[in-house]
């Protein structure tokens, strides 16, 4: 015995906002997540292969990430946040957790979908998974003109050529520790200079709405998006 | 660097997943009473999925993209299992609805079927009509609708009985995710304790490597040494050969000098001696016939011979099983004696043919007064002669050098 309403059609479905088709999803409508997936698949697979750099392993972690979040519809509150940005940040955590597997050296924190942390989390809007590749990269061009020499080596062959840090201290001829700090002091860097940017545009923005009464518009800005992975205590 | 900038230094590495077992755990025991340090987490990860993307592969053919998107759909949609969900409170409404509705209708149905039937039989008592009906009719319906009720009732514990069921299945379900929970914490602390020793491993290894690289530096250079030394080695031994082969020459030549000296000695003595005998040698056919010199022999009677013989034939004593045999003996019978053995000949000069024996026993040349020559079996000591005589010189005349 069922007691379920009319099933939408997927013109229906189309139309509407994340949380209502999570909760159709929680309620059995595969369409529902169907379409989710459609929405969301291009971007989440792109993080995953930037963050992997193999595209069968990135295409395989996306597929399991879609399949775990529907496992975990049920238990979706949708208070606790905005479902783009939770799938986002799970997907940026898996993706960091497979690249330490397939390095098999440091450790990752076999999050759940379920258990994020949204307690910091921000607009959807600021999303940096939202951006385009050549968006992202006019950001961080940007950021790196105010590395030193080391610390863009570093970066650009962590983020850029997908190298670790133990292949990156060997070709730098230096330790392991020297170029994880190198990595840590340009990262730092470019979160400063990224996140002084990003508050300028902020209040460039609020000027402009104060002027002109427009709505305000969807930026594309890098500012704090994920709040912290809460992994399992070992 | 203050213990606060140390943890920010690992907020920012958390974000990227580059903190070893021990930083994490240090670190997540920091940044639950730490606000500043989850931020920093928060947007270092922002900036690090943005430096990703900006790094990521280039975009694909868009038909490339679509395909691997219709692919993944298809992967998903078969392996999402069907959830049939009925919300309990909705379900509970609907089914307390239904049933009374049921109740309403089936106590309706029966009061019209009652009302009918009376209506067809005489009726005898005082009671209106009206009254009746309604009166059986709440009669019948009472007891349908408390049916009814009773049923729901049931229904509703049955599936309050079903609720608590699942609730227990759920709180066993809950437990078992606990344990295995722990569980999997537990292989995960073991297996980072594993990569941490597989790290160790691998640096001793590193270490290993360079101390045998080190090493194999050490022993070329040794090679190389040792190559250098065996070339100088080479190089006094073909100095050594040079000087033992100039050394022989010398030698050679000193004692070819000495021998000179000593022959010219000799030489002088003989040419300077009295009661000498210089006899040319002839030869002897066997048959008491000569013929012509095939020698020359120089005695200083009663002191020395020196006996010089020409183109001996060389075909018995090349291979050196046979040597020439010098003989003494007296041609006077009254006093012969069994033939003196004076030594054998030596080749003195090749290119000239010369041979040469020299005898210096007084005693023995006292009692001679004839030397013959003689082939003998080399090796051997031999008392007579067993060969034919080929030269013989008679030295019984007076001396022709007085």
């Amino acid at each position: 015995m069922t007691f379920s309403s009319r099933p939408r059609s997927p013109e229906q479905l189309k139309r509407l906002p994340d949380e209502s088709l999570c909760r159709e999803a929680s309620q059995g409508n595969q369409e529902a997540f169907l379409v989710l997936f459609d929405r969301y698949w291009g971007q989440v697979f792109r993080l995953a292969n930037a963050v992997i750099r193999d595209e069968a392993e990135a295409e395989d972690l996306a597929q399991s990430l879609f399949l775990e979040v529907h496992a975990s519809m049920l238990r979706f509150d949708e208070q606790r946040g905005l479902f783009r940005a939770l799938l986002f940040r799970y997907a940026y955590t898996r993706a960091i957790d497979q690249r330490r597997k397939l390095e098999s050296r440091r450790f990752y924190s076999s999050i759940q979908f379920d258990e994020l942390d949204p307690s910091l989390l921000v607009q959807e809007s600021k999303a940096p998974s939202a951006l385009s590749p050549e968006e992202a990269t006019r950001l961080i061009e940007q950021a790196l003109k105010h590395l030193d020499e080391k610390q863009r080596v570093v970066v650009e062959a962590y983020f850029f050529r997908g190298l670790s840090l133990n292949e990156i201290a060997h070709e730098q001829h230096d330790s392991f520790g020297n170029a994880r700090h190198y990595l840590y002091r340009g990262l730092e860097k470019m979160r400063k200079v990224l996140g002084a940017r990003g508050e300028a545009e902020e209040q460039e923005e609020m000027g402009l709405r104060i002027e002109t009464r427009a709505p305000r518009t969807v930026g594309k800005r890098v500012a704090p998006e994920v709040s912290v992975v809460r992994a399992r205590t070992i | 660097m203050s213990e606060h900038e140390r943890f920010e230094e690992l907020a920012c590495l958390a974000a990227l997943g580059e903190l070893s077992p021990e930083e994490h755990e240090e670190f997540l025991r920091h940044e639950q009473s730490c606000s500043k340090c989850r931020e920093i987490v928060a947007e270092s990860r922002s900036v690090a999925a943005t430096a990703f993307l900006a790094g990521g592969p280039t975009t694909e053919d868009a038909t490339v993209e679509d395909e691997r998107r219709r692919r993944a759909r298809a992967a998903v949609a078969r392996r999402l299992p069907v959830v049939v969900t009925v919300p309990f409170a909705r379900g509970y409404k609907r089914l307390i609805a239904a049933g009374i509705a049921a109740a309403f209708l089936l106590g309706a149905g029966v009061g019209t079927g009652v009302g009918l039937r009376r209506g067809r039989a005489p009726d005898n008592r005082k009671t209106s009509p009206t009254a009746s009906n309604v009166t059986k009719t709440q009669s019948l319906s009472g007891p349908s609708l408390q049916t009814e009720g009773t049923h729901l009732q049931a229904v509703v514990a049955g599936l309050q009985k079903q609720v608590e069921q699942m609730r227990g299945e759920n709180s066993a379900l809950r437990k078992t995710l606990c344990a295995s929970d722990q569980h999997a914490a537990e292989v995960e602390s073991r297996l980072a304790a594993i990569e941490l020793q597989s790290s160790t491993q691998v640096q001793e290894v590193a270490l290993a490597r360079n101390e045998l690289n080190a090493a194999r530096d050490v022993l070329s250079q040794a090679k190389a040494s040792v190559a250098k030394s065996q070339a100088a080695i080479d190089s006094l031994q073909y100095k050594l050969a040079d000087r033992e082969a100039r050394l022989s020459e010398v030698s050679t030549s000193l004692d070819r000098e000495r021998e000179m000296l000593s022959a010219g000695r000799e030489i002088r003595d003989i040419m300077g001696a009295r009661e000498l005998h210089i006899v040319d040698v002839v030869d002897r056919d066997g048959k008491g016939r000569t013929r012509k010199a095939f020698g020359r022999a120089f005695y200083t009677q009663g002191k020395s011979l020196i006996f010089y013989a020409f183109d001996l034939p060389t075909k018995n004593t090349a291979d050196g099983k046979f040597v020439y045999a010098a003989w003494g003996s007296n041609s006077n019978q009254l006093n012969a004696k069994r033939p003196r053995s004076l030594g054998i000949f030596y080749n003195d000069d090749q290119s000239q043919h010369r041979w040469a024996m020299k005898f210096e026993d007084p005693k023995v040349l006292e009692e001679i007064d004839t030397v013959f020559v003689t082939l003998e079996p080399a090796g051997r000591t031999a008392t007579a002669p067993t060969g034919k005589p080929i030269l013989e010189a008679y030295f019984g005349t007076p001396p022709n050098h007085p």
